[in-house]
């Protein structure tokens, strides 16, 4: 399991506009001027307050107050709508995240009561920023859900936009990467439908994204997404954004174990949040930072770091990175050395209680908002202190623990095996429209690899506390993930050879049609109307289950046969009955139900018919059998022509290969297809009978049902 | 005698069709006239009182759809005639009205004409004219099925499942009643996949529309509004949860 970073994550908010003192003053004035208690002065005070905001939120929450108690006398529901939200914001403002809460909650009561929608999905969205704020991340996924329907009902794809990444951004949290990242693909497809106008968005979900993909492990993707990010934010002088990105480049140098790079982009993120007076983000830095040195034993730079930004976090309320950094002091007071200990005032024989504490109340945090993956990387760094002091029952009584979670974690994701099909397909399907093939194909790999590397690191996990159960955990994991592997391959091949088939079959109907063209054209010349008129209505017909069965990947054996039927009358009349066919099948195939791919034997008839019977004198004789033989389905076409040794153009062919026949060329590729995507032997072989020529193509025996 | 008009743009065609009415059903049909457009249609119709009209589908920018809809009323019967519509034909189907496809065959003109002439009331009925219109005009989709004491007209939204037995095809609608008719569940497979319908299993055709839950298994089963339980064939699986994530 990775390790939990802070990552800044980017919710937009409603509170805008660059507080300039300026603003204040002209503003403050305006007040003075307007005595009369009405709405406009209502108008004045929330101005001011979401100036405020920005300067010195204490100020802020005084205007507010008496923007509320105004809105009351007046009895005015959408300013006091209004005056809670900018109560709210400055609560934001100054950290107090829980009473922020409140004030939206108070907000969207005001709003709800008038019906006033806009209002109502804006503010929704907010209270989904701040409840994700506070790390209560299914209320924010509750409020965020609540907005959308709002804004879709409005159809309002800007706002959309927004919620689709606040979304994404709390699936993410959740766990839920599929739906993540649907989320953000539908985002990001709605900002590129609007057009450049809206970058700062764009951004956002670019971040996103990019951690995201970080998460997954395809570390380049995300530095691509990154670097767009960065030279976005650097054209537009956008400070906050650049540290942000920083930040979390220095995330993925940390994922790919080059801890130097990681330092350099931490401390370059670290020194713009300063300069900017950005606590939470210096907290995030401190954060990683901390990490890095305390795994280098750089214990007492790391702890000062940590309990920095532990005190910011617990302000906050964002129990989630607090759970990140009481990990590492409990890892920490469990590792270091004497001395540092007692530098710090904690006598090493208390050390373990010391850490214990750090944990627990990590792990306390943890199951207050629901992060299973915070949860088990508490009870990991538990079972690491409670071993090294030695006391065996409760490490024991931990890891039991973390393999539960770990067993709960694996049986949610078997119970939502269909879930994560249909996230799969969405994901492909949403993708395919912003990517290049190729993109999709690495992306949709992904998260199969992402799943597969839990399963093989939590084997490893159970591996560290019960050496026995482990190597049977990690036998049973690796034979689950090479299975997961190879279907993932076979997938693959499966989209790709999708497309090749229908490539394939394009080309195939081109051909077929010009030799029956021709083949009319040869009749028209020679024959009397009748027999036109005869043939003509027989080639509208093949054209019609052609284009028919065309549509389909596989046809029944009995809807191909019909159309082959069709073919050879077709030639038969042409050639004034110089050939006679018959079809035989065995009796155990289930016509209608066994599918082979369609005209996958005409080349075959054309070969007999027009290199064997057109040179041969006398009657020629196609017979075509479809017969079972284990689970393949053999297809032979026998005729009685002049066979290959006699016939030009079948010697032409072995001497140069390139000359080969389309229509047969176009049969082994998809032949070669048929193989690598069902893993069958499928194949086609020709031999020489006495008098004509055999081809036997086997296929794999395809029931529909 | 069923006296017989055409209306078709294309001179070629009718040529054909007269010739081989000429040749095959001479004793059945008298062929009076054919017009090489709508209002000449119209006016015909009004004139003549016909009880057969071979009706080309596509004739000049129009179609003959149109020329249908602007008459009060329908007192004759209609073969439509086309050459690859497949909207067209799909609605043809589900209305149960005839057409031929071009170039016309000689056989099934006999059979086409075989059937007016058999029948004791009209083929088509304004009933099926309206189902072929709205489907058409993609409004709610109907569909027109024989049973054994006549027509049964079914909105596909009512319809739960089908069931297939042998050459029969067992209807469940909403409303809990069945239906039985006597077509292949093959066949509406094929009129019903493009309105949400799936064939998870030889003999289940079910709308996708009407499923409650599924249930996981070798290939699992569904549970359909009606509490029905259906077996997903095993083959059927992948095919079927893509279907369900397409929505």
């Amino acid at each position: 399991m990775k390790k939990p970073y802070f990552i800044a994550c980017f919710l937009f908010l409603y509170l805008t506009g660059f507080a300039e003192q300026s603003k204040l003053d002209s503003l403050l004035t305006l007040l003075k001027q307007h005595p009369q208690e009405d709405t406009t002065q209502i108008n004045l005070l929330a101005s001011i307050s979401n100036t405020y905001c920005e300067i010195d939120p204490g100020q802020g929450l005084i205007f507010s107050d008496k923007a509320i108690a105004l809105s009351k006398k007046l009895g005015n529901q959408r300013k006091l709508g209004l005056s809670y939200a900018m109560k709210g914001f400055n609560f934001e403002a100054n950290g107090e995240n829980e009473k922020a809460i409140e004030m939206f909650l108070l907000s969207l009561t005001a709003h709800e009561s008038i019906n006033n929608k806009p209002a109502v999905g804006r503010m929704s969205h907010n209270i989904g920023n701040a409840y994700f704020n506070v790390s209560n991340f299914s209320e924010a996924v509750k409020y965020y859900e609540k907005a959308k329907n709002i804004f879709e009902e409005m159809k309002d794809s800007v706002s959309l936009a927004i919620v689709y990444n606040g979304l994404g951004t709390a699936h993410e949290y959740l766990s839920n990467y599929t739906i993540s990242v649907e989320y953000f693909l539908n985002a990001l497809q709605l900002y590129h439908r609007a057009g450049n106008e809206n970058q700062n968005g764009l951004t956002e979900v670019y971040i996103n994204l990019g951690s995201l993909y970080r998460e997954l492990s395809l570390f380049n993707t995300a530095l691509s997404y990154y670097d767009t990010t960065l030279s976005i934010h650097t054209r537009n002088g956008n400070e906050l954004g650049i540290s942000n990105v920083y930040n979390s480049i220095g995330n993925l140098y940390d994922d790919m174990d080059d801890q130097t790079k990681a330092l350099e982009f931490y401390n370059k993120s670290l020194d713009i949040n300063k300069s900017l007076g950005n606590e939470h983000g210096i907290a995030g830095n401190l954060t990683n930072l901390g990490v890095i040195y305390s795994s280098q034993k750089k214990y007492a730079i790391a702890w000062d770091y940590l309990q920095q930004a532990l005190s910011e976090f617990e302000r906050r309320g964002n129990k989630s990175s607090a759970c990140t950094v009481l990990n590492e002091l409990g890892r920490i007071c469990t590792n270091a050395p004497d001395s540092f200990l007692r530098n710090r005032n904690i006598p090493p024989s208390q050390r373990y209680n010391k850490a214990l504490t750090y944990l627990k109340k990590s792990l306390r945090l943890a199951q207050e908002i629901e992060a299973v993956n915070q949860e088990t990387f508490a009870y990991e760094a538990l079972i690491k202190t409670y071993e090294a002091k030695k006391d065996i029952v409760n490490a024991f009584e931990a890891s039991k623990r973390y393999i539960h979670l770990h067993d709960s974690l694996m049986s949610d994701e078997t119970k939502s095996e269909i879930t994560k099909k249909e996230g799969q397909f969405e994901f492909d399907r949403k993708e395919s429209l912003l990517k290049t093939e190729h993109e999709k194909k690495e992306a949709l790999s992904t998260a199969e690899i992402k799943r597969q590397r839990v399963v093989k690191n939590s084997a490893m996990g159970i591996a560290a506390v019960i050496l026995l159960a482990a190597s049977f955990s990690f036998v049973f994991y690796k034979r689950r993930r090479d299975a997961e592997k190879e279907k993932v391959e076979s997938d693959f091949k499966a989209r790709v050879s999708d497309t090749e088939m229908k490539a394939l079959r394009s080309q195939m109907n081109p051909h077929f049609i010009f030799n029956s063209l021709n083949s009319i054209a040869d009749f028209i010349a020679h024959n009397d109307t009748k027999a036109a008129d005869n043939y003509l209505l027989k080639f509208a017909k093949v054209m019609r289950m052609i284009l028919e069965n065309s549509e389909q990947k596989e046809v029944s054996i009995s809807d191909d046969l019909n159309a082959l039927e069709l073919y050879m009358q077709l030639e038969s009349l042409r050639m004034k009955n110089k050939f006679s066919y018959e079809i035989k099948t065995d009796d155990d195939i289930d016509l209608e139900n066994t599918m082979i791919p369609p005209l996958i034997l005409q080349p075959f008839v054309e070969n007999s018919i027009w290199h064997g019977i057109s040179k041969k004198e006398g009657q020629g004789h196609i017979s075509i059998k479809i017969k079972k033989s284990g689970d393949m389905i053999k297809c032979i076409v026998e005729d009685n022509g002049i066979g290959r040794s006699k016939s030009v153009s079948w010697k032409e062919e072995s001497e140069k290969q390139e000359k080969k026949s389309l229509g047969m060329k176009i049969t082994n590729a998809r032949i070669e297809i048929i193989n690598k995507l069902k893993g069958s032997k499928a194949g086609v072989e020709l031999s020489d009978l006495t008098e004509g020529l055999k081809v036997v193509v086997s296929l794999p025996l395809e029931l529909k049902f | 005698m069923i006296r017989t008009i055409i209306v078709d743009d294309e001179e070629h065609c009718i040529s054909r069709l007269s010739g081989l009415l000429d040749e095959h059903c001479k004793d059945r049909i008298h062929l009076m006239d054919a017009f090489r457009n709508i209002e000449d249609g119209m006016a015909a119709i009004k004139k003549l009182q016909p009880d057969l009209v071979f009706l080309d589908v596509q004739i000049h920018d129009k179609t003959g759809f149109d020329l249908l809809k602007q008459l009060p009323e329908i007192n004759f019967d209609v073969i439509f005639t086309t050459a690859f519509e497949k909207y067209a034909v799909q609605a043809f189907k589900f209305s149960a009205i005839d057409y031929l496809l071009k170039p016309v065959d000689g056989d099934d003109l006999t059979r086409a004409v075989e059937k007016i002439s058999d029948k004791n009331s009209r083929s088509s009925s304004p009933e099926k004219l309206e189902v072929l219109f709205n489907n058409l005009q993609g409004q709610s989709k109907r569909i027109c099925v024989p049973v054994i004491n006549g027509l049964v007209f079914l909105q596909v939204s009512d319809i739960i499942r089908c069931e297939s037995d042998i050459n029969y095809t067992t209807f469940y609608l909403k409303n809990k009643e069945k239906l039985m008719v006597a077509k292949t569940l093959k066949e509406f497979e094929e009129m019903l996949s493009e309105y949400n319908f799936f064939r998870v299993h030889n003999s289940h055709l079910i709308n996708l529309a009407y499923v409650k839950n599924y249930v996981k298994g070798k290939g699992g089963y569904v549970v359909m509004a009606d509490h029905s339980e259906i077996e997903v064939s095993t083959r059927r699986k992948d095919a079927f949860l893509k279907k369900l994530a397409e929505g």
